[in-house]
Order: structure tokens, then C-alpha cells, then sequence
């Protein structure tokens, strides 16, 4: 059995088999076009426990089909996707904290796992729903660069859809 | 128009970054978009890509920003003074908008106010990205009102009364196709797509003057009036694609000749009418 190997920003090589690694769309093109036992692939923005979780899912999902027929998506097409419905076991697996799964949403986004970064996405809308600006704020420790007055310029150009139940 | 506003400003704009625009942008209502990402009424806007500009070309400017940052730092919130990166630093704004482009309305809404580049983003998703307007069963009046006032670029509506995902109101409060478009009026002349299925088709010519820039329409599953055709052909010029699937008795709204073969009937029809209706370059059938 062919494996492939990957190598993470912090200078661990994880070994995975192709049948494994071939999830990953970045992966799954370049075998078609460059048929290969052995090659290593240099991931330079995952780290080595992002890795092994994205690692993890995509052994538990090697073998689904809709994995196998996930195409590039329109954002028409996504924005019609809107059911936050997720595989119970991606629930589970993905109840981490939320820098990890940013971590885990970026590596997904490297190697194109578009599943994998579909969930990440909808967990994360899962962990900011019903919170404020100010919430979402502190949750994301984003720096907040505007002064009261664009504050309240920002509140007043849509303060229709604050009287909006 | 432009001396009486003071707080808009005119910008010399570079041809490369015109063409990575109209990329981004896509080529429907390019110079409308154009217009109004450099002369936004919203002087926040206009200020942040004087701010990017100058970031890049000058080092003091980047030290006065840092003292503004600062500044403005300490205008918010007293514990919002943040010393470690931002979470979303090492993000690019693909993948960011990526995420964002998943939220719902009143999220995006919410989000302006997180920071400035979270703003941009998100306006750049309400205004500028292509939005599918679905309706459905269970779709409230209002909703359909708030979505068309929030997002000035609805390029696709779709009218389902056959499937709803959880049906919370009885089938006689789903809306009729001239409540839809009735209350979108003046939202809809950037309609390219129109997919109608399962619903009451009697106000199909009263639409036809709202959606001027139709390109594809699907009927399904209803049933036509009989001089169908003609009023839609007329008023959407750009229309290239009808798609009809599971329409009642589609022979005589059409005024088809009955054949085994859906596909010659189609073709004949049109190669009779060439030229009254030039860009239209072919029906779809689907029987059932």
C-alpha cells in the first residue's frame, strides 16, 4: 500500500495512506497528475495537532461517496446551502475550543476539504449565534478599531433590521 | 451633484485594480458597482482605502496610524484594550469571507460592528456577492421584504410551494407568486434567474414587467395560462433558457403540436420564429 506523506509547519512528518490522503482535493489532483507511491507534501500553515485532527475526520470519511463527488461550488449554489444539520459524529468530533477549530478551518481550507471546512464553518456559526457584536468581539479577540461615532454610524445604516424580530 | 456632498471624494483608480474589480465583481452592473465602491455616501468606506493606500506607501503614515489605532483603542469599550494578534490575523480574506458567507442576515448585520475589516467584508458580501432569494412554504411576507431592502443584488429567486422542511403554517397562508412580486417591485431588475415550482401561475404576465433582465426561467410542476409565452418573450429581452418540467398540459400553452419526441417539437418551434425572438435559443421540456 502506497502512503503519503505530510510535513507541518513545526517540523513533524505524518505518514498517511493514499486511499486516507486522497480526500484532500489538493492531494487528489495532484496523484492524477503526477502518479506517485511515495511523495511528501509541505503543509506550512497546519501544525502538527491540527494535522492529526484533520487526519482523524478524513480516515472516518475516506470511504464516504459524498466526499468522493464534492465539486467547487458556485457561492450561489452555497448560499442555497443553508441547513445547519451536521453528521452527529463531526458534532462530536469537532467540540473543540474555538482556536482550534479555526486552526482546523484553515487546514481544511489548505488542503481543500470542503466537508470538513463546511462543518468548521457551521460550528463556528453555532458557537456566535444569538451573541452581540461586542460578544462576537471578545469571542474572536478582534481588535476593535472603530470610535463611538462609526460605531453609531454602523448602527444607524440598517437600524431598521434592529426593530426586525 | 457632487459639489453639494462634501463628504464624498473622487479617486483616480489604476486599470490593474478596475480589472481585478470587474473579476471579483463579475460583469453585471460593473460600473454601477464601480461607482459605488469609490463614491459610497458611507465616508468610512471611502476612508478605509485612502487608509490602505497610505499604509502601503509610507512608513510615517504607518507609525501616525498606529498612534490612531491607539487612540481609538482606547475610545471603546474599557476592557476591550487588546494587546495579543486577533484571532482572525492570520486569516486571509478569502477564507474569511468564506466563513462569513454562511451567516445569516441579522449575523452579517452584527458583524460591521466587530472591526474594520470585518465590516468591509461583510459589506462587500451584502452588496456585491450574487444572493439566491429561495421562498418557500413558510417564508413570512416580511422576510422576503427585509432580504430584498438588505441586499441590493438578489440574482436568482426561487418560488418552491412543493417542498418546505418543516411545514409550520397551513398551505393556504403560502404566498402567491403576485405577493412575491409585489412586494419586490423594485428589487428585482437583477433577476437572471427565476425558478418557479409548484405554484399558482396566473400572475405570470403581471410579472413579466419587474424582470427586465431575466436570462434563465424554470416552471415547474403548474399549470400555464394559454398566451403564456408571448408577454414573457417581450419583456425579457435577455431571456436565453425556459425550462418546463412537470407543466400541466404544456401542448396547448404553447400551442404545440403533439410528438412522440419532445426534443424535434421544441426545435421546430423555434426555428419557425427566428426572428421575433432572437435571443432566445432554446426551450427545454422535461415530460411528466
Amino acid at each position: 500500500m502506497s502512503a503519503i506523506k505530510f510535513e507541518t509547519s513545526d517540523g513533524f512528518t505524518i505518514q498517511v495512506e493514499r486511499e486516507t490522503a486522497v480526500v484532500s482535493k489538493v492531494v487528489k489532483n495532484f496523484l492524477e497528475y503526477h502518479p506517485t507511491d511515495k511523495c511528501t507534501f509541505h503543509l506550512n500553515c497546519v501544525d502538527n495537532a491540527t494535522l492529526r485532527k484533520v487526519v482523524e475526520w478524513m480516515r472516518h470519511h475516506k470511504d464516504d461517496a459524498y466526499i468522493e463527488t464534492e465539486s467547487d461550488e458556485s457561492d450561489e449554489e452555497r448560499s442555497q446551502d443553508v441547513s445547519i444539520e451536521m453528521d452527529p459524529w463531526d458534532a462530536n468530533f469537532l467540540n473543540e475550543d474555538l482556536f482550534f477549530l479555526l486552526d482546523i478551518l484553515n487546514a481544511a481550507n489548505f488542503m481543500k476539504i470542503k466537508v470538513l471546512f463546511k462543518n468548521c464553518c457551521k460550528k463556528i456559526y453555532l458557537m456566535s449565534k444569538g451573541k452581540s457584536s461586542v460578544e462576537i468581539k471578545r469571542l474572536l479577540k478582534e481588535r476593535c478599531d472603530f470610535t463611538d461615532e462609526d460605531l453609531q454610524r454602523i448602527a444607524n445604516k440598517y437600524e431598521w433590521m434592529a426593530r426586525v424580530n | 451633484k457632487f459639489r453639494r456632498n462634501t463628504t464624498w471624494s473622487v479617486k483616480l483608480v489604476p486599470l490593474e485594480e478596475i480589472e481585478f474589480l470587474r473579476e471579483q465583481i463579475g460583469q453585471i452592473h460593473f460600473v454601477d458597482d464601480l461607482f459605488k465602491y469609490f463614491l459610497d455616501t458611507d465616508d468610512l468606506h471611502v476612508a478605509d482605502l485612502e487608509k490602505d493606500e497610505k499604509e502601503r506607501c509610507s512608513d510615517e503614515m504607518k507609525k501616525r496610524d498606529v498612534l490612531d489605532y491607539t487612540e481609538k483603542n482606547l475610545n471603546c469599550e474599557k476592557d476591550e484594550i487588546i494587546e495579543e494578534a486577533s484571532t482572525l490575523d492570520r486569516f486571509p480574506d478569502e477564507v474569511l469571507m468564506k466563513i462569513i458567507s454562511y451567516l445569516p442576515v441579522r449575523d452579517l448585520i452584527l458583524l460591521r460592528a466587530v472591526s474594520r475589516r470585518l465590516k468591509r467584508l461583510t459589506e462587500f458580501i451584502i452588496t456585491r456577492i450574487p444572493k439566491t432569494l429561495v421562498v418557500t412554504k413558510d417564508t413570512l411576507i416580511h422576510s422576503i421584504m427585509y432580504t430584498g431592502m438588505l441586499f441590493p443584488n438578489i440574482c436568482t429567486l426561487v418560488i418552491d410551494n412543493e417542498q418546505s422542511a418543516v411545514s409550520t403554517s397551513p398551505p393556504s397562508l403560502s404566498l402567491k407568486l403576485a405577493d412575491v412580486f409585489g412586494v419586490m417591485k423594485g428589487k428585482l431588475n437583477t433577476i437572471k434567474r427565476l425558478i418557479i415550482r409548484g405554484n399558482d401561475y396566473s400572475y405570470g404576465d403581471g410579472m413579466c414587467k419587474y424582470i427586465k433582465s431575466l436570462e434563465t426561467l424554470k416552471l415547474e410542476s403548474l399549470e400555464l395560462p394559454n398566451p403564456f409565452l408571448n408577454p414573457i418573450l417581450n419583456s425579457c429581452k435577455q431571456l436565453r433558457k425556459i425550462t418546463f418540467k412537470r407543466v400541466i398540459d404544456i401542448y396547448s400553452s404553447l400551442k404545440l403540436p403533439r410528438e412522440k419526441d419532445d426534443r424535434i417539437v421544441y426545435a421546430f418551434y423555434i426555428a419557425r420564429r427566428p426572428r421575433r425572438w432572437p435571443k432566445t435559443e432554446y426551450l427545454l421540456f422535461a415530460r411528466g
